[in-house]
């Protein structure tokens, strides 16, 4: 149960509240003491210095010739104060006269320093004893003034005593206080976790209440809303693309599935009829793992654990490999694709690069009109690839380079399906141009030319 | 039986097509919205089958329409979206029955029987007419308990002649649901294939169950 924030809280707020009392109290406790006792010090040297000078009037008074420590002890007898005894020796420690129903001990008396004060301990009680020094008659005395110590110490005990309870109820209470008040505070804290954990990715678009968006609780709830939208977001994006892909996926399967099945339904068929349906299937599955292999690059770029292995390259070569790898594919639509370059040395990843290229040519022959043309250039670091194929309209231009997008025109020569990827082919080219500090765009589109453009960073 | 195939992927248009002539359909295939809702305006067919992405005009689209213009037509929609909202307003824009992309060929055969029988009097898929059956499963027919060996068209149209019993049937009815887009309307073709019917279930039996209406075309039935 100490685990929580609230009992934390609470037993810190209790354990600082407490240092504080005991401070306190030991404080008001100590002064206390230490005035009773300079209280009584003053009442004792008060009373010694009234003793002296009745003693002294006392010698005054008889112009005989009475010792003076007679006079002492008839000043002493008339000096009586409840409470207060006294003692009077000699300057040899010889008792002259006294009060106290006790014995000072001796070791005082002989050890007599004038004018301090010192507690004792006599007959198990505690007393108070002043002592100072004094003239009668030309005679030097030592008088002894005690007082009882027992009162005070009750005083002192009542005092204690008082403190030791009321510190432990004052904290008592105080830590109730704390935990109520802590518990309140942290009230909308368990709400929103209760809310907050019933939140799944079921129901990622419910939000935790905001009372008041001012204060911290509302501040930490409306962040909590914030990542949620973030959340429900990315969630979004992720079932809409596990919805595309599996879109795309099923296209070529059920074509696999479809053809097999259908000249598998019977029993005996022409050769070239099974050779014609197994070219069909071994096209679809070629065309499976391109998708495959799309999608799982995408993932990848998307989890952003795609090693990349920069290098220093030549732009152009690379371009012109790509180029003589797409030719043969060219020449079936009866393409031209013509190609210029300058040297372009660059700092890339070799295989992305390819891919990228690949990619746009690619596009530019299977987007083309037959016997159309293709453009590569390569000039003052900017590379175009153009085509002939048709216009693409202005609403679509951002819309190419998402995924799973393809143009009516496009899936319409859905024919040469084993051509045709899922429609990820730019949006990997556009990842693999940002993934090299670039864009690629889309600069120009008007009948018969579509220009794709990358500018190469230095 | 006629269909339209409304299919832009031409593989999957492809390997649908011949399944379905090899099953004794009649088929036509149009590749986008636009042609698919011409030739349902032109032609009467007995099923159509649909699919969802289409370029020109979505089979959505197409679906809602052809009902619109009163076509009474069963349409089976053929997609590869798969998502419950996707089939829900594909069935509720007037489709008749929803089939994803992969599918069983065996099982779009299975759904095309049951349409067709749904919007026919004929509920059973075993027609007996007679000591004649015919089995519209696995297409077969007999004729007093022995079997009789027909062609996939010969069995198409003794099918159409059934389905239509005790009802006179014209060459029009006859080549719009029997034949595809590829028909000859001069031709002799019907007249050809229904003596290769009667040669080969009639022949011999004391009732003649398919005859002539002169001028009207022909009837099958047992009175």
């Amino acid at each position: 149960m100490f685990s929580s924030i609230r009992s934390k809280l609470t037993l810190w707020y209790t354990f600082v509240l407490g240092l504080v009392i005991i401070t306190f109290s030991a404080l008001i406790y100590f002064s206390f003491v230490s005035i009773l006792i300079s209280e009584t010090d003053a009442n004792l040297s008060e009373m010694a210095n009234n003793f002296v000078v009745a003693s002294n009037a006392e010698q005054g008074d008889e112009e005989t010739q009475t010792l003076p420590s007679e006079n002492i002890s008839d000043a002493l007898d008339s000096f009586r104060f409840r409470d207060y005894r006294f003692e009077v020796t000699t300057k040899d420690s010889k008792r002259v006269a006294a009060t106290t129903e006790f014995e000072l001990p001796t070791d005082l008396k002989t050890n007599s320093q004038p004018d301090s004060f010192g507690s004792y301990s006599i007959n198990g009680e505690l007393y108070r004893v002043y002592q100072r020094s004094f003239q009668v008659g030309g005679e030097t005395f030592y008088l002894f003034a005690v007082h009882s110590l027992t009162d005070r110490l009750a005083l002192e005990s009542r005092l204690r005593n008082s403190v030791f309870a009321a510190v432990p109820v004052a904290l008592l209470l105080a830590g109730l206080g704390g935990y109520i008040l802590a518990r309140r505070s942290f009230r909308p804290i368990r709400d929103m976790s209760v809310r907050a954990s019933l939140i799944t990715s079921q129901n990622l678009h419910e939000r935790l209440p905001v009372v008041n968006e001012k204060d911290e609780l509302g501040k930490l709830a409306t962040v909590f809303n914030e990542v949620l939208d973030r959340l429900d977001k990315s969630f979004e994006q992720q079932r809409r693309f596990m919805a595309d892909a599996s879109h795309e996926l099923r296209t070529p399967l059920a074509i696999v599935r479809g053809e097999s099945e259908v000249a598998l339904s019977k029993s005996t068929r022409l050769a070239t009829e099974y050779q014609e349906s197994l070219a069909i299937v071994h096209d679809e599955s070629k065309r499976l793992t391109r998708i495959v292999d799309d999608l799982f690059t995408l993932a990848r770029a998307d989890a952003g654990n795609f090693t990349i292995y920069f290098s220093e390259v030549y732009f152009d070569e690379i371009a012109a490999e790509c180029v003589r790898s797409v030719r043969t594919l060219a020449e079936k639509k009866k393409i031209q694709i013509v190609f210029s370059a300058e040297e372009t040395p660059f700092r890339g990843d070799e295989s992305l690069l390819r891919r990228l290229l690949l990619n746009l040519l690619d596009n530019a022959v299977k987007y083309n009109n037959h016997e159309g043309s293709i453009t590569v250039e390569i000039k003052d670091r900017l590379v175009s690839i153009a085509n002939t194929g048709p216009e693409i309209p202005i609403y679509q231009k951002d819309k190419i380079f998402e995924r799973f997008f393809r143009a009516d025109a496009a899936r319409t020569r859905g024919g040469e399906s084993s051509t045709s990827g899922a429609g990820l082919g730019l949006s990997i080219s556009k990842w693999i141009a940002e993934l090299h500090g670039t864009k690629l765009e889309l600069t120009k589109s008007e009948h018969g030319k579509n220009t794709f453009c990358i500018l190469l960073p230095r | 039986m006629r269909v339209l195939l409304v299919e832009d992927d031409k593989r999957i248009a492809a390997f649908v097509a011949k399944g379905l002539r090899e099953n004794s359909y009649a088929l036509d295939v149009a590749f986008d919205g636009d042609e698919g809702l011409y030739q349902a305006e032109i032609n009467e067919y007995d099923l159509i089958i649909l699919d969802v992405n289409l370029p020109k005009k979505d089979g959505f689209k197409l679906c809602l329409e052809l009902r619109e213009a009163g076509k009474k037509t069963p349409i089976l929609m053929l997609t590869a979206r798969d998502a419950v909202d996707d089939r829900i307003s594909g069935l509720d824009l007037g489709a008749d029955d929803y089939l994803t992309k992969p599918f069983e060929f065996r099982e779009l055969l299975a759904r095309l029987r049951a349409l067709s029988r749904r919007h026919s009097e004929i509920r059973s898929p075993r027609i007996v007419i007679a000591d004649l059956k015919i089995d519209t499963v696995s297409q077969r027919v007999w004729r007093g308990g022995r079997e009789i060996e027909l062609t996939t068209k010969e069995y198409t149209l003794l099918e159409f002649l059934a389905v239509s019993r005790g009802k006179v049937v014209g060459r029009d009815e006859i080549s719009t649901h029997v034949w595809d887009d590829n028909f000859d309307a001069f031709s002799n073709l019907i007249e050809v294939y229904i003596k290769r019917l009667r040669t080969k279930m009639d022949d011999g039996f004391p009732i003649q169950l398919i005859r002539t209406r002169r001028g009207a075309g022909y009837i099958l039935d047992d009175v």
